[in-house]
């Protein structure tokens, strides 16, 4: 099968000083293929994840490396393009979900916005494609949730109303940036859930990145370990957990293994 | 780690930021300077009528002409500035204490008090201050005077609003919460947590609104409800030199270049300094 | 005489928060605890329960509408001595919004002690420097900002700064639900390290179930403003069987690809 998105060398290092930030990262990702990227935080995921968008400020960052996007180069794309990309076929959910919303103006307002610049069709059409996506990650009373204001609505909410988003945009590939950090263990779980209720319906392919080790193990087929920028290790999800090759995967799972004992003793 | 993030501003692409920052600092600066100085560096007495050089032509002697009634434009124009700086530097100074302290009260302490004070600024926003400038000139004649209390008395508004909202912010971040449980006072809080937080877009929205009281001066005084001649500022000699557009422009050129050009800069200089602080101006 | 009661304590907000159609809303309910010296509690609960504003009442910074809050046997809210605040520190979850960002960390763990304590500047400084290195960081880092540290570090500088004036009790506001794995296992070794050294009482407010077990003695779950369950034991808490506890137990996630239950 032929991948969604494949990414090769790609390395980022800053201007002023050369520092790498990611260093010769490669991968593949599959329609409906879950990716994890799975590293401590400061070990490049983030700066990863932005590159792929090419969100970084080019003024202080050189980033090298093909981005294929099915036929597309991301590299070689104009502004323009890449902002038609962004949200359309590759979709970012991030952290932060309350970041991810301007507080000055409605869910409804800025769900229908969104929907509207990357597909033509009526405030209406827009509309109803908004709150029937809102249903499909079963929040109670969409309307309400268009009328209102990101900050009436818990973490948790939002990061769902994110995920309605890329289910009414139906992107080809979603990268999710720690979706589930800023929340507690049961949206952790709603959260995710949902992401594979998208993946399963619509094949898209997801680029999970996260430093808990059990959203991957949850939700990953395959998994590159991060380190310094660099990926350390990849792997088959089970093969990862069985037989962990890198040293450095290894003291993680150990350090995993040591909070979980906690809980089954 | 602070990941750099593309930033889609024109502003920042088109322009070189630390030029602006460095060249309207340095207008300013040196404006500001030769205000102080106008005593010394003006050539003429600025209200010395010589009717025998009315409207003359720049000069070694008038290096910028005369006017109407024969004083030294150049001479007019420093002094000017110092009526139009000196004055906006007071409503600025003015206004902000008052909006410092009645918007940190209110965003502090929140609760009623809050919701009074909000609610006076309210009625005080209601109000327009044209209307107020003409119902204080009508009751006490027209003059400076009047024209600075009724900026003031409006602008502090703004600030007030502004400073609750950035201390409603600051309050629930949990270092305020943190800076009790140390058993620091509210006095102590507001100087070494909420002060040196504020300063940086008190900074961005200083210079905005200088810009702003410059304007309002000159407005009311070309309207000719502030300052009266023969009083030097900008805004009255466009006023005086609007008789003579046909013959002699320069008359309303000059003043009108000098207000266009600090208010210019100080908006620029307002603009830089909020890209380089991070600062997102609040609407007005 | 426990360290800390909590009695019959009710908390209500008042209208004009965000939502004017909401006039009252009920945060705490009737919550009833103690607290005793040398263990820790852990207060399990999901966003939205009451776990901070519970937190925020025992530490003096919101007076609850109905209750009283005993700390050695003293009301806190009726006592006109600050002697409490010395004696109750807080380490909240997100350490950035937790320091003020124009301060040093030798500033922020110095603030208890200019307050509390009256130490000569280089005995301020000899105590800074101990501080720092109990949490393992160096001296060095005592001149540095906060954007300078990461998340983790900039945690353990917020625990020097709660055990500066060697409180009898800490509250433990998610303080490492926004760490990585690495840094949760780190902070959580060293929370239970200054534990045993200084006698400390934790108050331990998370919804992370495997870290509240990795430090509590006793536990309680918060629901929608009331307590829904009390366990004296570990063991009690890991045999309960009621719903409160399997919801949370449920929403725990596999810890190998073999148990996973979202994807099949």
């Amino acid at each position: 099968m032929k991948p969604v998105l494949s990414v090769e060398r790609l390395t980022v290092e800053t201007i002023a000083d050369d520092t790498p930030l990611v260093r010769d990262v490669s991968f593949t990702l599959l329609a409906g293929q879950i990716v994890g990227l799975v590293g401590e935080s400061g070990c490049g995921k983030t700066v990863t994840s932005l590159a792929l968008l090419r969100l970084l400020d080019e003024k202080v960052i050189r980033q090298s490396g093909r981005i294929q996007l099915d036929e597309t180069d991301l590299m070689t794309l104009s502004d323009r393009t890449l902002r038609r990309v962004r949200g359309g076929q590759i979709a970012f959910i991030m952290q932060n979900p309350m970041s991810a919303f301007t507080p000055v103006y409605t869910i409804g307002h800025q769900l229908i916005e969104t929907i509207r610049t990357h597909d033509r069709g009526s405030k209406r059409e827009a509309k109803d494609r908004a709150l029937e996506a809102l249903r499909e990650v079963n929040l109670e009373e969409p309307d309400r949730i268009l009328k209102a204001y990101p900050f009436e609505l818990s973490g948790g909410m939002l990061q769902r109303v994110m995920i309605a988003l890329a289910v009414c945009l139906r992107p080809d590939v979603l990268i999710a940036d720690e979706p589930t950090t800023a929340l507690d263990v049961y949206n952790q779980k709603l959260v995710l859930y949902y992401l594979e209720k998208v993946r399963a319906t619509y094949g898209t392919a997801i680029l999970l990145i996260s430093h808990d080790l059990s959203v991957i193990a949850e939700m990953a087929d395959q998994v590159l370990v991060m380190r310094h920028g660099e990926i350390v290790e990849r792997a088959d999800v089970f093969d990862l957990f069985d037989r962990p090759q890198h040293p450095y995967t290894q003291q993680l799972l150990a350090q995993q293994g040591i909070q979980a004992g906690g809980m089954n003793a | 780690m602070n990941i750099p993030l593309r930033r889609p501003s024109l502003l920042h692409r088109l322009s070189n930021q630390r030029l602006i920052l460095i060249g309207c600092s340095a207008f300013l600066g040196l404006l500001f300077l030769a205000a102080l100085a106008a005593p010394w560096l003006a050539p003429h007495d600025p209200f010395l009528v010589n009717l025998a050089v009315k409207l003359q032509e720049p000069s070694w002697t008038y290096p910028l002409g005369t006017d109407h009634l024969g004083r030294c434009t150049l001479s007019r124009l420093l002094y000017g500035a110092r009526v139009s700086l000196g004055f906006a530097v007071l409503i600025f100074a003015s206004s902000l204490l008052i909006g410092l302290l009645i918007g940190t009260l209110a965003g502090y302490i929140g609760g009623w008090v809050d919701q009074l004070l909000m609610r006076f600024c309210d009625g005080v926003m209601a109000f327009p201050s044209l209307i107020l400038v003409l119902g204080l000139v009508g009751i006490f004649g027209p003059g400076l005077k009047q024209v600075i209390i009724a900026l003031m008395l409006v602008q502090w508004v703004y600030y007030a609003r502004m400073f609750r909202g950035l201390v409603m912010t600051l309050k629930e971040k949990n270092f305020i919460a943190a800076a009790r449980v140390n058993g620091s006072s509210h006095w102590k809080i507001f100087r070494t947590h909420l002060l040196p937080n504020i300063l940086p877009p008190l900074l961005v929205i200083g210079t905005l609104e200088m810009g702003w009281a410059i304007m309002d001066i000159s407005a009311m005084s070309f309207l000719g409800l502030g300052v009266q001649s023969p009083a030097a500022e900008w805004g009255a000699m466009i006023h005086e030199g609007k008789s003579y557009i046909r013959t002699n422009p320069e008359l309303m050129i000059y003043p009108g270049v000098m207000i266009m050009l600090v208010i210019a800069s100080f908006n620029l200089l307002g603009e830089s300094l909020s890209e380089r602080f991070g600062v997102t101006k609040p609407p007005k | 005489m426990s360290l800390l009661q909590m009695e019959q304590v009710s908390h209500r907000y008042g209208s004009q928060r965000f939502l004017s159609r909401q006039t009252e809303r009920t945060v705490l309910q009737d919550v009833t605890l103690t607290l005793e010296a040398g263990t820790c509690l852990g207060l399990l609960g999901r966003s939205g329960a009451g776990k901070s504003t519970l937190g925020r009442i025992l530490l003096g910074l919101e007076r609850p509408t109905a209750g009283r809050v005993l700390f050695e046997g003293q009301d806190i809210y009726r006592t006109t001595a600050n002697d409490y605040r010395q004696d109750i520190q807080v380490v909240f979850q997100d350490s950035f919004a937790a320091v003020n960002p124009k301060m040093t960390a030798g500033q922020i763990i110095a603030e208890p002690l200019t307050n509390f304590t009256r130490l000569a500047p280089d005995a301020l400084q000899h105590r800074l420097v101990t501080l720092i290195e109990q949490v393992g960081l160096t001296r060095a880092d005592l001149a540095k900002y906060p954007n300078q540290f990461s998340g983790g570090q900039l945690q353990r500088i917020c625990i020097a700064r709660a055990i500066a004036t060697n409180p009898k009790l800490i509250i433990l506001d998610e303080a490492v639900s926004s760490l990585d794995m690495v840094n949760k296992a780190l902070i959580l070794a060293l929370l239970g390290e200054l534990k045993d050294k200084y006698d400390l009482s934790y108050l331990f407010i998370t919804h992370d179930l495997q870290a509240a077990q990795a430090l509590s003695d006793r536990f309680v779950i918060l629901d929608q403003g009331q307590i829904v369950g009390e366990y004296p034991t570990r063991k009690a808490f890991v045999d309960a069987t009621d719903p409160h506890v399997l919801a949370i137990k449920n929403a725990m996630l596999a810890t190998h690809p073999r148990y996973r239950t979202i994807r099949k």
